[in-house]
């Protein structure tokens, strides 16, 4: 078994010259991830699959130019990042309206059970909270956690330090943890009899 | 996990990624022993999980397949970047022996000469006058490289039908010329016997020798095609329309002139052409340079080409099945449907009309339902008006 970086690194050296199956592979192991990726710095899930394209169509046409390079993953990341703020801003695009329901910040699933509507209140505050946090705070939570990236490769696509985007996620996490206390102190004692029932 | 947990919080928690693996496999100390800031840690941890946007498997494949096409086209205009540079120097020398060849070309006569009765099916026209109607909304066609065999393909069945026999010389130009009828509603795509491909929109006619000649190729269109030709120094290749000639040596690009419309245009994706139009003294042909890129119109009045830049993407997208728009007037992308899938589209309100959009539009689904995705987001509704398409304000419901 080849380990992450290896396999990274002899995808690419095929990618570079010009292996038709490299791009598939490449697309393969990625397309998932980039889509998830690309989507925190857009609503847009039309743009955001344009620029995936873009993305594999110009490793494919500057494929001769191409850096030696065994962290295709970093590379595809901020490639792909800069696409979406570049092309998020160039004009209105029709969207399509079921993507429109998105709008809002994903609205979180409903369920149906008298029991959870506390629960859910409480998720969808924390959904807004999180909603109103400084742009770069999101984005850091949403790559930590939505993303599961480790630290330090946000810090590498942010172009900022390890502690930065360690202190950034402790920050942004005590902020929603307040804001929360703050509002209400009796929701959360209903709230926990909720879920002690629940399990 | 530590026992002080009075003044542990959330963000000690999550920020932990030892502690944060154990929150997701909600391991331990959970249920009624919880502390109230694991609960809330593994809260806000759902919620971040929970807003992944996720690409679906349609979605997953489809795009696949778009830059498959796009890396299969690039290997493709790779050789014809080549091919256009040989073009732009030997277009300069047969300038003079253009002017004189031009103007009265036989293929033209033929084409204006016959008459093609209304149809519903595209219609497919060979050498010895014998037609083949085609029933599906697209088709290909292929000519082999010697004109004497056509292969007609549809909804993945195939025939192939004789062509050109060699009785038949140039003389007998009449029964030498084939031709291609593709009315609203229907595309093809053609591959000419020098193996260049030309996509018909619909409302198009594409008259054509079974076989080229040894010193020009000549099509004559009326209608929109897209033209990828294929490189042959030797025998220029030349669009004839009403009003515009294009002339090439090897090239990417758009030709527009239906009957109905006064502008003829030209988009150039790749390589180069050379426009040739009427001048306002009869007689008396201008010719024009064209680069990548550009849009040429030619408004038939008043003998006046006019060039500017444009995306030629939003001018070929149709021949894979979508529109790409950049701040088109509901108008023109009305115009547009409506030949594309044969229904006439009407407007309430000429004010609608001049409204603008911009993105894609999937011309996977029907008429309507197009329309539809305009009209949804802008408060209009599309509404059935005798076989015709009508847009208007959104009426409430009473």
């Amino acid at each position: 078994m080849l380990k992450e970086g290896n396999h990274d690194y002899f995808l690419w050296k095929r990618i570079k010259a010009g292996n038709a199956q490299a791009f598939q592979e490449l697309y393969d192991r990625y397309a998932d991830i980039l889509f998830s990726f690309g989507m925190v710095y857009s609503r847009d899930r039309e743009l955001v699959k344009d620029c995936i394209h873009d993305l594999i169509f110009d490793l494919y046409k500057y494929r001769k130019n191409l850096a030696e390079n065994d962290n295709i993953r970093n590379y595809l990341f901020k490639s792909l990042k800069r696409k979406v703020l570049a092309s998020g801003k160039k004009n209105l695009r029709l969207v399509y309206s079921e993507n429109l329901t998105q709008e809002t910040g994903n609205e979180l699933h409903e369920t149906d059970s008298d029991e959870n509507e506390e629960q859910q209140d409480q998720l969808n505050q924390i959904n807004q909270l999180i909603g109103q946090l400084p742009e770069k705070q999101r984005e850091i939570l949403n790559l930590k956690f939505q993303l599961e990236m480790p630290y330090h490769e946000i810090a590498e696509i942010m172009d900022i330090s390890v502690e930065s985007v360690r202190t950034s996620v402790y920050r942004s996490i005590k902020t929603i943890r307040e804001q929360l206390e703050g509002k209400d102190i009796i929701l959360f004692f209903v709230l926990m009899k909720g879920r002690t029932q629940l399990n | 996990m530590r026992d002080d947990r009075e003044n542990i919080h959330a963000e000690d928690l999550l920020s932990d990624d030892h502690v944060l693996q154990k929150l997701k496999e909600r391991k331990q100390g959970f249920g009624d022993k919880a502390g109230r800031e694991e609960l809330l840690a593994v809260d806000i941890l759902d919620v971040l999980v929970e807003r992944r946007a996720k690409i679906t498997s349609q979605e997953r494949s489809d795009l696949e397949a778009r830059i498959q096409a796009s890396i299969r086209g690039q290997r493709f205009s790779r050789v014809l970047t080549w091919s256009a540079v040989a073009a732009m120097f030997v277009l300069v020398l047969g300038v003079t022996w253009f002017f004189k060849t031009s103007n009265r070309s036989e293929i033209r006569q033929f084409a204006e000469s016959v008459q093609v009765d209304q149809t519903t099916n595209t219609k497919l026209f060979l050498t010895q006058g014998e037609s083949y109607e085609i029933g599906a909304q697209s088709s290909e066609i292929t000519y082999s490289s010697d004109g004497h065999e056509v292969e007609v393909s549809s909804e993945g069945k195939s025939v192939v039908l004789p062509n050109s026999d060699s009785r038949f010389q140039q003389s007998d130009f009449e029964r030498n010329y084939n031709m291609i009828v593709v009315p609203y509603g229907r595309r093809s795509r053609v591959l000419l016997p020098d193996s260049s491909v030309v996509w018909l929109n619909s409302g198009s006619k594409l008259t054509y020798p079974g076989h080229f000649e040894k010193n020009k190729r000549e099509v004559v269109l009326e209608g929109e095609a897209m033209f990828e030709i294929s490189h042959d120094a030797a025998r220029p290749f030349t669009v004839l329309t009403k009003n515009l000639d294009v002339r090439v040596l090897g090239t990417v690009f758009c030709v527009t002139a239906y009957a109905d419309e006064d502008v003829s245009s030209t988009v150039l994706v790749k390589g180069s052409v050379e426009l040739s139009y009427e001048s306002a003294i009869p007689g008396f042909k201008r010719k024009q340079k064209m680069v990548p890129g550009m849009k040429a119109d030619l408004q038939a009045e008043d003998h006046q080409l006019k060039q500017y830049e444009v995306d030629p993407k939003d001018y070929t997208s149709w021949k894979d099945g979508y529109l790409s728009l950049k701040n088109a007037t509901l108008e023109s992308i009305a115009k547009r449907l409506s030949r594309y899938y044969n229904v006439p589209v009407k407007f309430e309100n000429e004010d609608l009309k001049s409204e603008r959009f911009s993105g894609y539009l999937d011309l996977k689904g029907s008429a309507r339902e197009v329309i539809e995705i305009i009209t949804e987001i802008t408060g209009k509704e599309v509404v059935d008006d005798n076989g015709a398409l009508l847009i208007r304000e959104k009426q409430n419901p009473i």
